[in-house]
C-alpha cells in the first residue's frame, strides 16, 4: 500500500453554521422551610421563572424540593455539569445566575497566556531564516 | 408484451448461470420483524408485524425533553415530537415503532452528502484517506460526539427505579432508549471499570478498541433525527441540516496521511501523470555542514517546477520532508471556480462542473 | 519510456540525468520477469485483446446507452471502463466515480422504496420506513443486480481489468463485482458532470424504466437466494 490512513474525527465548532445551546438541563432545588431558600421561594411565587423558562425553551427545567440549602444544578453537552450555590440569595441574584450559567459553556475556566487560540493553523506561515535571499542573510 | 417476456426469460437464464454456492451473499430478510407483504416489488404494501403503534403526537408533546430537544436542533414545526421519540428508541421488542427505518434512510442521506461534498472538494484524497474522511466526518465516534452535544439524554432507569421515584412515563420517551431491563441492572460499581456485554467483546479490535453500545446507539439517534428531518421537510432541508452541523465540523486531513515509502510514491504519481521531465530532488539552501546544528532545505522538482519542499536536520530528513510536502499539496489540491469560491456541489441548483475527477492511487 | 531516477546530490550543484535513449531498454513480453519492464502493447490490452485508448468500438456501447441527454465526454468513458486492476492502476481509474455513483444510487433507492403510496399504519406522514431493511431495497442497489444489469444491457463488452483468473464464472472471475462498479462509475459520472437532478432522472429512466428493469432482476435475485 502507496499511502496509508489515520482515523481522527471531525473537530467540533459550535457556532459555525449552526449554534447547539451547550446547556440543556437545569434543576432548581430548594427547601419549603429554611430560610436560606428565601429567594427561591419568592422567584419561585412569582411565575417569573414561567417566563424564564418560554424564553429558553431548549433547556430542562426540573424543580426538586429537597431540605438542606438551595442549589441550581446545571447539565451541559458532553457530560459536564455545574452546581451553584444560591443560599440567601435573593429573587434578582438567583435570577441572574441563572442566566449567566445556561449561556456557559460548561468547561471550566482556564488562564490562557497566549493572544490566540485556534484550531486552525498561522495563515502567514513560520518566519524561515533559510528563505531569505542571499544579500540579507545574517554573516557571521 | 413478448419484449418483456423475452426480457425476462433473458433475466432467468443470466440467474441460473450464478451457482447457489456464490461468493457473493444475498441479503436475508429478518424474521423476527415478521414482515409481510403483498407483493415483492409493491414496497408500500411491507408491513413489519412487530411494531404495532407510534407513539401518539399527544404523548410526545407532554414530554419537556422533547420539547427542548426539537427547540435547540432549531428543527422546523412540521418536525412532530413523535417522529423526534421514534428517532429516540432503538428498542426492537416492545411494539412501538423503533427508530430501524430512520436510521437506515439517515445514513443514506448522509453518506451521499458527505462523500458528495468531500469528491468534489478534494478530489485527489486516496482511497484509504478518503474512507477514513467519510468517517470523520460521519463515523460512530463522530456521531456520538455529536450526539452528545446536543444534550440527548439516556434511559438508564429500570421501571422498579421509575415506579419508586414517582416519574412519569412520558419522560422515557424524550430519551435515547437502547437498553433492555436485564441490562439496566447490571451497571459496575467500580468507577472508570466497564463491563463489556457478549456483543461489545465481540467489536473489541486489534488495537483495544471497541464501539460502545451506547456510542452506536447515539450514532443511530443522530442519523434517524437526520432521516426524520427528510420525512418531514423534504432533501433541501435535510442538506442544509448536514452541512450545518455535520459538514461545518474541521476535518484535520493534513494529519491523516501515513506514508511507508513517500518518494517511490511520488516518482510512480509523476509516472502515472505523464511527466515529461524526471522527479529530483534538489538542495535549496543549508546552514553549513560544520554548524552546531546543521539545516537543510530540498526541494523535489520536477524540470523547473517545484514540486515540494522540506526542511531537516539531515539530509535525508529534508528529502523525505520535501517529498511528502510534495505528495500532500498534490492530495490536498482542491478546485475553485472561475470567481474564486469554491466549485459547486452536483445537489447545487445550478450546478456547473469545474472540478476534476480523481483518477485513482498508485500502486507501487 | 523514460529511465527516472532520484538524484540526490550532496552540494548545491544539481545533478540531472539526461533520458536514457529508448533504443536500450528491453521491453518484455509474456509472463512478468522481476526487473523486467513488461511491454506497454501488452499490458495496456484487455484480456479479452481490447486495445486501451479513446476509440469508437471501444467507447460506442456507452455512448449509445448514454444518448445525447446524459453526454459525457470520451475521456471520462474511458476512465469509467477502466478498473484499478489493469494496468496496475497507472491509467485513469474508475474507483473515485463509482464512489459518487454507489452514493447517489443508494440514496435513490432507499428514496424511491419508502415514497410509494401506503396504507401501513405506522409510516410517517406517508413514507412507509418498512420496506428499508428488507432483503429487496438492500438489493436494489447490491454488486449483483448491477452486475446482471451490465450483462444484460451489454454495458460489460469492454471492461479494462485484470482478474486472477478469467477462466472462472462471471461471479467468481470478479467479473460480476467489476462490471457492477462500472455501473455504478456510469451513474456517478453523469453524477460528476450534469449535476444530482440530472443524475436521478439517468437512474430513473435507465435503471428503473427500462426493459431489464433493476426492480426485476433484483426481485429474481432475492426470491432465488435471499430466501431462508
Amino acid at each position: 500500500m502507496p499511502v496509508k490512513g489515520i482515523a481522527k474525527t471531525a473537530l467540533s465548532r459550535n457556532g459555525v453554521s449552526s449554534y447547539v445551546l451547550p446547556c440543556h438541563r437545569v434543576v432548581l432545588q430548594y427547601c419549603n422551610w429554611g430560610g436560606s431558600s428565601q429567594g427561591i421561594r419568592d422567584l419561585l411565587k412569582s411565575g417569573q421563572l414561567d417566563t424564564i423558562a418560554r424564553q429558553r425553551e431548549s433547556v430542562v427545567f426540573e424543580i426538586a424540593r429537597r431540605s438542606g440549602h438551595p442549589k441550581l444544578s446545571f447539565k451541559f453537552a458532553h457530560d459536564k455539569s455545574k452546581e451553584v450555590n444560591i443560599a440567601n440569595l435573593d429573587k434578582s441574584e438567583i435570577v441572574r445566575k441563572l442566566q449567566d450559567n445556561i449561556q456557559s459553556s460548561g468547561s471550566e475556566l482556564f488562564k490562557w497566556n497566549h493572544k490566540v487560540m485556534s484550531s486552525n493553523e498561522s495563515v502567514r506561515g513560520i518566519w524561515s531564516p533559510l528563505h531569505v535571499s542571499n544579500e540579507n542573510r545574517f554573516k557571521i | 408484451m413478448l419484449q418483456a417476456m423475452k426480457e425476462i426469460r433473458a433475466i432467468g437464464s443470466v440467474c441460473q448461470r450464478i451457482t447457489p454456492a456464490s461468493f457473493y451473499h444475498v441479503s436475508r430478510p429478518d424474521a423476527s420483524l415478521k414482515t409481510t407483504y403483498d407483493s415483492i416489488k409493491d414496497y408500500g404494501s411491507y408491513k413489519n408485524n412487530i411494531f404495532t403503534h407510534r407513539l401518539p403526537e399527544s404523548t410526545a408533546e407532554q414530554s419537556p425533553l422533547l420539547v427542548a430537544l426539537h427547540s435547540r436542533l432549531s428543527l422546523p414545526k412540521s418536525y412532530s415530537l413523535s417522529t423526534l421519540s421514534q428517532a429516540l428508541n432503538l428498542i426492537k421488542f416492545e411494539g412501538l415503532a423503533n427508530n430501524f427505518g430512520l436510521n437506515t434512510l439517515g445514513k443514506t442521506l448522509l453518506s451521499y452528502y458527505v462523500s458528495e461534498n468531500l469528491l468534489i472538494r478534494y478530489p485527489r484524497l486516496p482511497m484509504p484517506v478518503h474512507n477514513l474522511a467519510i468517517d470523520a466526518y460521519m463515523g460512530v465516534n463522530t456521531l456520538y460526539d455529536i450526539g452528545k452535544s446536543w444534550g440527548i439524554e439516556v434511559d438508564t432507569t429500570t421501571k422498579l427505579e421509575k415506579h419508586l421515584s414517582q416519574e412519569p412515563e412520558f419522560m422515557r420517551y424524550g430519551k435515547l432508549r437502547f437498553l433492555d431491563e436485564s441490562a439496566k441492572k447490571s451497571e459496575s460499581k467500580e468507577p472508570g471499570v466497564f463491563e463489556l456485554t457478549q456483543e461489545e467483546l465481540s467489536s473489541v479490535k486489534n488495537d483495544n478498541t471497541y464501539l460502545s453500545r451506547e456510542a452506536e446507539a447515539y450514532a443511530s439517534a443522530v442519523r434517524s433525527i437526520i432521516g426524520g428531518l427528510y420525512t418531514h421537510e423534504g432533501e433541501e432541508a435535510t442538506k442544509s441540516f448536514i452541512h450545518s452541523h455535520i459538514l461545518s465540523r474541521k476535518l484535520p486531513l493534513d494529519q491523516m496521511f501515513q506514508f511507508s515509502k513517500p518518494t517511490r510514491e511520488l516518482v510512480r504519481l509523476a509516472e502515472k501523470l505523464q511527466f515529461s521531465e524526471p522527479v529530483e530532488i534538489r538542495l535549496i539552501a543549508e546552514t553549513g555542514r560544520l554548524s552546531s546544528h546543521a539545516m537543510y532545505v530540498a526541494g523535489a522538482f520536477c524540470g523547473t517546477d517545484k514540486l515540494g519542499e522540506g526542511i531537516g536536520s539531515s539530509l535525508q530528513e529534508a528529502k523525505t520532508r520535501a517529498v511528502v510536502n510534495a505528495l500532500m499539496s498534490y492530495y490536498l489540491y482542491s478546485p475553485v471556480s472561475q470567481d474564486g469560491s469554491p466549485v459547486k456541489l452536483p445537489s447545487d441548483n445550478d450546478y456547473k462542473f469545474e472540478g476534476i475527477v480523481g483518477g485513482g492511487d498508485v500502486a507501487i | 519510456m523514460n529511465v527516472r531516477k532520484i538524484a540526490f546530490s550532496g552540494h548545491n550543484v544539481v545533478r540531472r540525468f539526461t533520458t536514457s535513449p529508448l533504443a536500450q531498454i528491453y521491453l518484455h513480453k509474456g509472463s512478468r520477469i522481476p526487473g523486467l519492464k513488461k511491454d506497454p502493447e501488452e499490458v495496456f490490452t484487455s484480456y479479452k485483446g481490447q486495445k486501451y485508448g479513446i476509440s469508437e468500438e471501444n467507447l460506442g456501447h456507452i455512448k449509445k446507452f448514454l444518448n445525447d441527454k446524459y453526454k459525457i465526454s470520451d475521456d471520462l468513458i474511458l476512465q469509467i471502463l477502466t478498473h484499478k486492476s489493469f494496468g496496475n492502476g497507472i491509467k485513469p481509474y474508475n474507483e473515485k466515480l463509482s464512489a459518487m455513483g454507489s452514493k447517489i444510487l443508494n440514496l435513490f433507492c432507499a428514496k424511491h422504496v419508502i415514497e410509494q403510496p401506503t396504507n401501513n399504519e405506522n409510516a410517517i406522514s406517508g413514507k412507509n420506513f418498512d420496506s428499508l431493511g428488507s432483503p429487496m431495497s438492500k438489493e436494489l442497489s447490491g454488486r449483483m443486480s448491477l452486475g446482471l444489469f451490465a450483462q444484460l444491457n451489454k454495458l460489460n463488452t469492454v471492461m479494462f481489468w485484470k482478474s486472477y483468473n478469467h477462466e472462472l464464472s462471471f461471479e467468481a472471475s470478479g467479473e460480476m463485482k467489476v462490471s457492477a462498479q462500472m455501473v455504478y462509475a456510469l451513474i456517478g459520472a453523469v453524477t460528476f458532470v450534469h449535476g444530482k437532478r440530472v443524475a436521478e432522472e439517468f437512474i430513473r429512466e435507465k435503471l428503473f424504466n427500462s426493459n431489464t428493469s433493476i426492480e426485476d432482476i433484483t426481485s429474481e435475485v432475492v426470491q432465488k437466494y435471499g430466501s431462508n
